[in-house]
């Protein structure tokens, strides 16, 4: 068994001129809830990419579940949810149909299927809602169902691209409180990007700082915090370091 | 296989969701029109005439053209498809799934319209007997409809995989069709006199360039199938996204 749900070594992605990865190293441990921490444009979304073999390194590599991702990218997809940038859901579909088109992605038969759909959605209190057409639901309820389909196949590695991003703060409350419910409940490893200090401190375990595409600074809350009042303290002092 | 299915039942399932109540007036329309208003107007020449074989091959190639380009630039521009891409499904069942689809709409469209032109005509013109398309013509509309189709869902494929959105996709495609199928028919008006007299002379002859030109349209497909699967990676289209 790997210790390590995902380790890079050197991880590079460039496009045109811009590194977006640049160089990054790191390891992340199985089973706890991990932070990648960074301001829009600093290549939070393009690591993730690179973890689930969507793109290519341009140098460098990274395993995840000690499978490479230019080698066993489908592999890798094969074990783990996401919920990326956008929720990905299909509007004109009601949740039910959502959730049920990608247990059938994931092969999972029709009995367990159904079974499994109930159990997520009763999770994230959208079972009530399960016959609504999409379009019309709150961001939030979006992205609590793009998280439930995330987890539907109950995948080993939850990738979760900046989950609260654009809700109320009520919302993201909540959304945040059924996260760390879930991921201890499920016990599975979560890898998610976020630039909200509150929720990385909440959430994650362990934490990496990221701008331009290189790693600042990684590990618990309470060392990246240090003698500061806040981790948003740290973060500053860390963003505005000369490069 | 059941992953191509899958995508491909996922594809109808938007279609018919999408397009909505309009979209289903259009379908509607097109049976209409397809199935019961010309076979009304043209009684048993709609079935008899051998005109119709080559206006059966060509339908289809038009409703795929109406479907593909949202294969992967209306994922793209309804922020679907890097969750897509970010499944366990592989390329080629992604890519022959929504290729299928369309195929597959096409087919169906003009089957229902086929079948229920015959019911048409034998009810409103029932003549001496049953009256049903001859077995050649059956042969050559499958022939050429599905090379046509083929082609068309490829071609239609490699746009959509390109363009930023559905508009852009749905426009190249009409411009590229446009070219594709003016040209050889106009080409065919510079042939030289003699050419053209010698291939008409026999029915032997006209028969061998018949399937001359249709092994040679197999393979025109099969190159394009395949240029269209090492076209469509990951890495590419998220790099565009």
């Amino acid at each position: 068994m790997n210790s390590h749900a995902i380790h890079t070594r050197n991880l590079t992605r460039g496009f045109g001129q811009v590194r977006a990865v640049d160089g990054i190293t790191l390891e992340v441990p199985a089973g706890i809830v991990f932070g990648l921490l960074g301001p829009n444009g600093s290549g939070k979304t393009t690591f993730i990419r690179l973890l689930l073999g969507l793109l290519a390194p341009d140098a460098g590599s990274a395993e995840v579940f000690g499978l490479d991702t230019r080698r066993d990218a489908d592999a890798i997809r094969e074990r783990c949810g996401v919920l990326l940038e956008h929720n990905g859901l299909y509007e004109r579909l009601t949740a039910e149909q959502n959730l049920d088109l990608f247990g059938r992605f994931w092969r999972l038969p029709a009995a367990p299927r159904r079974d499994r759909i109930r159990e997520v959605l009763t999770q994230f209190g959208l079972y009530d809602r399960r016959d609504d057409i999409v379009a019309g639901w709150s961001r939030g309820m979006k992205q609590k169902l793009a998280i439930a389909r995330a987890m539907l196949h109950r995948p080993a590695l939850l990738f979760l691209d900046e989950p609260t991003a654009g809700l109320d703060p009520l919302a993201a409350r909540a959304l945040r409180q059924d996260l760390a419910r879930l991921a201890a409940a499920e016990g599975i490893t979560v890898f998610l990007t976020t630039h909200n200090l509150v929720e990385a401190e909440q959430l994650c375990a362990q934490l990496a700082m990221i701008r331009d595409g290189r790693v600042l600074a990684a590990g618990p809350p309470a060392s990246l915090r240090g003698a500061r009042l806040s981790l948003e303290d740290a973060f500053v002092e860390m963003m505005e370091m000369p490069s | 296989m059941s992953d191509t299915w899958t995508v491909a039942c996922k594809e109808w399932r938007e279609l018919f969701g999408q397009r909505g109540m309009q979209g289903r007036q259009g379908m509607l329309l097109f049976i209409g029109a397809f199935g019961l208003l010309l076979p009304l107007m043209n009684g048993r020449a709609w079935i008899a005439s051998p005109v119709m074989a080559a206006a059966w091959s060509w339908v289809p190639m038009f409703l795929v053209t109406t479907v593909i380009a949202d294969a992967f630039a209306g994922e793209r521009e309804r922020h679907t498809l890097e969750t897509l891409l970010a499944t366990r499904l592989s390329e080629p069942a992604i890519l022959f799934g929504k290729m299928g689809a369309a195929i597959g709409y096409a087919a169906a469209m003009c089957g229902a319209s086929v079948v229920l032109g015959i019911l048409v005509v034998n009810v409103a013109d029932p003549g001496p007997g049953l009256i049903l398309y001859r077995w050649p013509v059956v042969v050559t509309m499958l022939v050429l409809g599905s090379i046509g189709a083929v082609f068309v869902a490829s071609i239609g494929a490699l746009i959509s995989l390109r363009s930023p959105t559905v508009r852009q996709a749905q426009q190249t495609l009409g411009g590229v069709i446009l070219v594709l199928f003016v040209l050889p028919v106009a080409g065919i008006r510079w042939l030289p006199d003699a050419w053209t007299r010698h291939a008409t002379s026999s029915a032997a002859l006209g028969a061998q360039i018949a399937v001359g030109l249709i092994l040679l349209l197999v393979l025109v497909d099969a190159a394009l199938v395949w240029l269209t699967l090492a076209r469509f990676r990951r890495d590419g289209l998220i790099a565009r996204i």
